[in-house]
């Protein structure tokens, strides 16, 4: 996924001589494109992300269209005050690469898993977080997600994910009973849920979330409106990310839905492993997740509603 | 060349020291502190607002200025006025509902080019502006006014290694030597001086000066822009509250208004030194 975003970073770069690269040393392997190519706009600033967002906040109220790049809980954390009040509060268009959402960094441990970068960074007033779901995203959304006047946190994961069936939640009406809604980089766990569920159930819909902003409230409050139980999954602590979102868009509104968070649940620490491992060590069981459905449904055991 | 330069250099003296006075009218009125941070950079702002082209415009080759020290923005403003950026009235805005005018810049002023007010971020925008002013390929500067308490911040330094790094000449830092910081002393809280000489291990020309002598503050940009070949940082040992006798190096002006009493001391003093730098002006 990371080096398809550089590649589309690259084909915008050809045609636009505003775009600037800078990284927090960080990059190997995946950044040499660039900057073989546009030597004279790769800056690595050192391992310093403050650094990194006041840098690129300066050329960005130049008129530059500066990319930061870094692992995603450097990039969106550490700097996250510099963030605050340099690329939001002027409304610049800082672009922020973070690289591996959830716990896609899996033996690095807690300092790598970025679990709650969206929720530190969704409350911010026209930043926008692209969240792309396969490398079909990246190239189909890059082009529109660059031409956004204010910030962007680009949450990409690490290993390529080539193409996903999905529809966006953008283009999605009104939803099923049971509708499942992933965040973009979570979306292949939401496909196993979705099977999971259909096991019991039937009128089920899952849509995946790419773009992440406070204007997203009305779209989900539309797309639930038929809603009975909506199942939110993301690569994120089930508190302040995607499924805090939809559950504040159902506390404010007259919808009756069932909000059923499937998330990181715990501080993810004390074991180590795979990404896969560690899902299913620290994020919400998915038995856990059917039990809620039935018994919402009035289902009894082994029973289904189709 | 040389008395023309003088005369200009008398000629700041004498802003430096309108801006003093204005500072303490604004302070008065709105009965707010941080007077002493302001009165410590007069001089400083006296010669960056009247150097810094296409101020106050949306020129996007203008030379940019960041006040790293945004708590010093009442001087800012007050120098903004000087030089007709910004009108009497608006500067008297300072503090009211409404007003643009607030303890800390707010970009939507002219004149402002970045919000600041959390330490150890305006000199990152700095750099940014000047590696901005490279790969644009033309003339603009970046001036940064810096305290000594941001040398306390982490992500002064993480600037101050990319700046030297990059050789942004374009890039001018003033800081405010002033030996003081929110509760107390520099020395005794986090010592400055070894930070001092990190600045030209990072590569950077550093100049002292006295921050109190718009000449010497003036001929360290000159003699940077001929024979630079880095990032400047002019190193202004300056006094906080300077111009006002029972406020200079007392720390409690940090934070503390004025009362009636104590402003009407304070002004008399400030504006008796004008008319006498008035005076030397014009004999000139």
């Amino acid at each position: 996924m990371r080096q398809k975003l550089i590649e589309e970073l690259c084909k915008a770069a050809r045609a636009d001589d505003r775009i600037v690269l800078l990284t927090a040393d960080l990059g190997f392997g995946v950044l040499e494109q660039f900057a073989n190519e546009f030597p004279d706009r790769y800056f690595n600033v050192g391992v310093a992300e403050q650094s990194l967002i006041a840098t690129a906040t300066g050329l960005a109220e130049a008129g530059f269209v500066p990319f930061c790049y870094s692992i995603a809980t450097f990039a969106s954390l550490r700097g996250l005050e510099f963030i605050r009040n340099g690329p939001v509060a002027h409304n610049l268009p800082v672009r922020i690469i973070g690289i591996g959402p959830g716990m896609d960094y899996g033996f690095d441990g807690l300092s790598h898993f970025a679990v709650d970068d969206v929720g530190s960074l969704r409350c911010q007033p026209g930043l926008t977080i692209w969240t792309p779901s396969d490398e079909v995203d990246v190239s189909t959304q890059f082009k529109s997600v660059n031409d956004f006047a204010g910030p962007v946190y680009m949450r990409i994961l690490k290993n390529s994910v080539k193409c996903n069936t999905h529809r966006l939640l953008q283009d999605s009406g009104i939803g099923a009973m049971i509708s499942i809604i992933s965040l973009g980089d979570a979306h292949l766990i939401g496909e196993i849920i979705r099977h999971r569920v259909a096991e019991i159930a039937s009128d089920i819909s899952h849509q995946t979330v790419n773009l992440l902003s406070l204007n997203l409230t009305h779209v989900i409050q539309q797309h639930l409106a038929k809603t009975r139980i909506c199942i939110v999954v993301e690569n994120h602590y089930v508190v302040g990310g995607l499924s805090s979102m939809v559950a504040e868009v159902v506390a404010n509104s007259s919808l009756k839905v069932l909000v059923i968070p499937v998330g990181v649940e715990s501080l993810p620490i004390g074991k180590l492993g795979s990404p896969k491992y560690l899902s299913e060590r620290f994020m919400t069981d998915i038995d856990s997740v059917i039990s809620k459905v039935k018994s919402e449904l009035n289902l009894k055991v082994g029973s289904s509603f189709k | 060349m040389c008395v023309s330069n003088k005369s200009v250099s008398q000629n700041l003296q004498v802003v430096a020291q309108k801006i003093r006075v204005r500072v303490l009218e604004a302070s008065h009125r709105a009965h707010k502190g941080h007077i002493g941070s302001a009165l410590s950079v007069c001089e400083i702002v006296a010669v960056i607002s009247a150097n810094a082209r296409g101020l106050g415009t949306q020129n996007i080759s203008r030379d940019r200025v960041v006040l790293s020290k945004g708590h010093a923005a009442l001087a800012w403003y007050s120098a903004l006025e000087q030089v007709g950026v910004i009108t009497t009235d608006t500067l008297k805005t300072y503090m009211c509902d409404g007003s643009l005018l607030g303890t800390h810049p707010d970009p939507e002023l002219e004149g402002v080019d970045f919000m600041t007010g959390s330490l150890g971020q305006g000199i990152g925008y700095g750099v940014g502006a000047a590696l901005a002013g490279r790969l644009a390929k033309d003339e603009r500067r970046s001036f940064v006014v810096l305290s000594d308490s941001e040398l306390n911040e982490g992500s002064t330094w993480e600037s101050a290694a990319l700046a030297g790094q990059l050789k942004l000449k374009n890039l001018k830092v003033f800081l405010d030597l002033n030996g003081q910081q929110a509760l107390g002393k520099t020395k005794d809280i986090l010592p400055t001086s070894a930070a001092i000489g990190a600045w030209e291990m990072f590569g950077w020309n550093v100049t002292r000066v006295n921050g109190h002598s718009t000449s010497e503050i003036y001929q360290g940009l000159e003699t940077h822009e001929s024979l630079g070949t880095g990032p400047l940082i002019i190193v202004a040992s300056t006094i906080a509250g300077k111009g006002v006798s029972f406020m200079e190096g007392e720390v409690k002006w940090h934070y503390l208004p004025m009362t009636e009493v104590e402003y009407g001391r304070a002004v008399d003093q400030v504006n008796r030194e004008l008319e006498t730098l008035k005076m030397n002006s014009d004999l000139s």
